[in-house]
C-alpha cells in the first residue's frame, strides 16, 4: 500500500496552500503571524503576497469608513468601520486621534487613506497618508509652493495598478476658484512634482473626490467669463457681475494616475435638477441623482448614471447610460455611495428615538429594490462615507523633500 | 467509456474501494481526465486508485455528489443558498485531523470549489489563534533568534512570539 503526504500523520501543507490560507486572513492575524517563522515573515512581507491579499480583501471584505465629525464639544473628528457583516467599530490610531487637531478624509483607495490635518494657520493642510488597519503613517512632505498667490486647494488621491503607485494631487485655484497650477505626489518616488493643467483651464473643481478605473474624478464647472484665467485684474468688488453674468457648464474632470493626464468629461444629459453625488460602480465613474418634487404628494426616486469610456478614431469617447431608477422612497434619503450593490443613503431629516438623535443609514439594494435601514450605534452625525478595504500595504518609511 | 456506466469504481490509498457518479467525479480535471483513459464497462478489472486516504475520500466523494446537480446543470439562488448553508455544515471538523487532508486533496483533484471553501475555512479557524497554537498544528518551529524576536517586536507593536 502507497503511503504519500496526504496520509502521513505528520502533514506538512505545501507553500501555495499556506499562502492561499493566509491571503484570506485579517491583518491583524497577519501582523500577529509574522512571528511564526522566518519563512511566515516572509512571505507575509512580501509585496507579492500584499497584492493578493488586496485583491482577497477587496473581494472578500469590502467595508465603509464612516466620517463623523461629532455633535459634542470640543468638535472632533473620528471614523467609525463598517465591515461586511454590518458591524460597527471604532478605528484606532488615527493619525489625528492623539491631539487636538482635525482632520478630513481626501480618499480612500487600494487599502490606504489620504487625509488632511487641519491646524491652525496652515493653510494648505498637510496631508499624510495612512493605513488604518496596520496603523502605519507617514506625513507627506509639503511643497514650496507659495500659497499665498492662490485662493484655494482642492486634492484627489488613487491607486494605478499599471504603474503600481499611489498619487496625490492638487490643484491650486486662483480668483473664482478656477484651477491654475496642478501639482503630484508620488508614494514610489516620494516626491511632488508639478503637472501640465492643460484642459484645466477655465475649470472649477468641486472638492469631492472619487477614484474608479486608476482615475482620480471630480465634478466641476467650466467657467465663460469675460477674463479667463491669468489676467491679473482685480476683480474684488465685480463679484455680483460675474456671479449673474457668467454662463457655467457642469462637467467632470478626470485625472489619469498612470499616464498623470487630466481629461474634461462632458456631464450627462439630465433632464431634472437633483442632488448628485459621485461614486463608483463596477469600477467606473456613477453619479447618484436623488430627484425630489416641490410637492410633497410625488415621493422621491434616486437615479443611477453611469459613464463608460471608450476610444475611438478621433480619440476618447464618452456615454453615460442611466442604470437604474429606485422605487419611489417612502422618505427623502441623501445617497451617499454604493457599497456593496446596495446605495447607501442618510436620512435628510434626522432620526430620534427615546434618548435623542439616532444615526441611521439606508440601503437600497439595486438588484432587489429593497430598502433597508440600520442604526448605527453612535449619535454622532455621519459626515461623509468612503469604501474601504483593510490591507498590508506600506506606506513607505522615508522621504526626500523636494529641493 | 460506456454511456451506460453512471458511477465507477476507485481505490483510496488506503486500498478502500468507493463508488462515485460520473457526474460527481467531472468535478475534479484528474478525475475527468481518469474517466476517458480508463475502461469502465463492468467486465473491466481496472480500478484506479486516487492518492487519497479512505477517510478524506470519503468527504471529497459526498461533496462532489452535493455539489455535481448544480456544477452540471446551474442551479436558482434559492439553490445555491441551500448549498452555502451544506457547505458550511460540511466544513464543521477538525483542523488538524481532516481539514488539511482535505486541503491537499482538493489540491491534488484540481478541485477549485473545494479548495477555496477550504482555505477560507482554514483561515476562519486560524484568524483568532495564537502564534504557538499556530506552530502546533503546522509542526512549525520558531527559527527566530532572541534579537529577531525584539526587534519584530518593536517593527510591529501587534506581534507576540505567545
Amino acid at each position: 500500500m502507497k503511503r504519500t503526504a496526504v496520509d502521513s500523520d505528520m502533514l506538512f501543507l505545501p507553500h501555495e496552500i499556506i499562502r492561499n490560507i493566509l491571503k484570506r486572513l485579517p491583518v491583524k492575524s497577519l501582523i500577529r503571524f509574522q512571528c511564526v517563522c522566518k519563512d511566515w515573515k516572509n512571505l507575509i512581507q512580501n509585496p507579492s503576497f500584499i497584492a493578493d491579499h488586496l485583491q482577497q480583501s477587496t473581494h472578500q471584505n469590502p467595508s465603509l469608513l464612516l466620517e463623523y465629525y461629532g455633535i459634542n464639544i470640543p468638535l472632533r473628528w473620528r471614523l467609525n468601520l463598517l465591515d461586511c457583516g454590518l458591524q460597527v467599530r471604532g478605528v484606532q490610531n488615527s493619525p489625528s486621534n492623539n491631539s487636538l487637531r482635525n482632520a478630513s478624509i481626501v480618499g480612500s483607495c487600494s487599502g490606504l487613506v489620504c487625509l488632511e490635518i487641519h491646524q491652525l494657520y496652515q493653510y494648505p493642510h498637510s496631508l499624510s497618508l495612512w493605513n488604518p488597519a496596520t496603523t502605519a503613517v507617514r506625513h507627506v512632505p509639503r511643497t514650496r509652493t507659495d500659497f499665498s498667490n492662490f485662493d484655494g486647494c482642492v486634492t484627489g488621491f488613487g491607486f494605478s495598478p499599471i504603474v503600481n503607485d499611489y498619487k496625490i494631487v492638487r490643484t491650486y485655484a486662483e480668483f473664482r476658484g478656477v484651477a491654475a497650477k496642478a501639482e503630484m505626489f508620488s508614494l514610489n518616488r516620494g516626491t511632488w512634482k508639478a503637472i501640465d493643467i492643460g484642459n484645466l483651464k477655465g475649470v472649477k473643481l468641486n472638492s469631492e473626490t472619487v477614484m474608479a478605473n486608476g482615475a482620480i474624478f471630480w465634478s466641476g464647472l467650466k467657467l465663460f467669463g469675460e477674463k479667463e484665467g491669468e489676467d491679473n485684474i482685480d476683480f474684488q468688488e465685480d463679484e455680483d457681475y460675474i456671479e449673474e453674468a457668467e454662463d457655467e457648464v457642469d462637467l467632470i474632470v478626470s485625472f489619469d494616475i498612470a499616464k498623470e493626464v487630466f481629461t474634461v468629461i462632458p456631464w450627462p444629459e439630465l433632464d431634472y435638477n437633483g442632488d448628485i453625488k459621485l461614486t463608483v460602480y463596477e469600477n467606473k465613474l456613477a453619479i447618484l441623482c436623488d430627484i425630489w418634487e416641490h410637492d410633497v404628494e410625488i415621493p422621491d426616486i434616486i437615479d443611477l448614471w453611469v459613464l463608460d469610456e471608450g476610444t475611438c478614431a478621433s480619440g476618447q469617447t464618452w456615454s453615460w447610460t442611466k442604470r437604474y431608477t429606485s422605487s419611489p422612497l417612502s422618505c427623502t434619503l441623501d445617497s451617499m455611495a454604493i457599497w456593496r450593490n446596495e446605495i447607501v443613503c442618510k436620512p435628510h431629516s434626522e432620526e430620534h428615538d427615546d434618548k435623542g438623535r439616532i444615526d441611521v443609514l439606508y440601503m437600497t439594494n439595486l438588484t432587489t429594490n429593497e430598502v433597508k435601514r440600520y442604526i448605527i450605534p453612535y449619535r454622532d452625525y455621519i459626515l461623509r462615507i468612503y469604501n474601504y478595504v483593510e490591507s498590508l500595504v506600506s506606506v513607505g518609511n522615508n522621504y526626500v523633500e523636494e529641493s | 467509456m460506456s454511456s451506460s456506466v453512471e458511477a465507477i469504481t476507485v481505490l483510496s490509498s488506503d486500498g478502500d474501494e468507493f463508488k462515485i457518479t460520473v457526474s460527481a467525479a467531472k468535478l475534479s480535471k484528474p478525475l475527468n481526465w481518469m474517466l476517458e483513459d480508463v475502461c469502465f464497462s463492468d467486465d473491466c478489472d481496472e480500478v484506479p486508485t486516487i492518492e487519497v486516504n479512505s477517510k478524506t475520500l470519503v468527504k471529497v466523494i459526498e461533496y462532489c455528489e452535493k455539489h455535481a446537480p448544480r456544477a452540471n446543470s446551474g442551479a436558482s439562488d434559492s439553490d445555491a443558498e441551500e448549498l452555502k448553508k451544506w457547505d458550511i455544515e460540511f466544513m464543521k471538523m477538525d483542523v488538524k485531523d481532516i481539514l488539511f487532508h482535505i486541503l491537499m486533496a482538493a489540491n491534488y483533484l484540481h478541485m477549485e470549489g473545494l479548495y477555496d471553501l477550504a482555505c477560507q475555512t482554514a483561515a476562519d479557524l486560524m484568524k483568532g489563534m495564537t502564534v504557538s497554537q499556530i506552530r502546533k498544528i503546522f509542526h512549525i518551529k520558531n527559527d527566530f533568534s532572541s534579537e529577531e524576536q525584539e526587534q519584530l517586536r518593536r517593527q510591529h507593536p501587534g506581534c507576540s512570539f505567545d
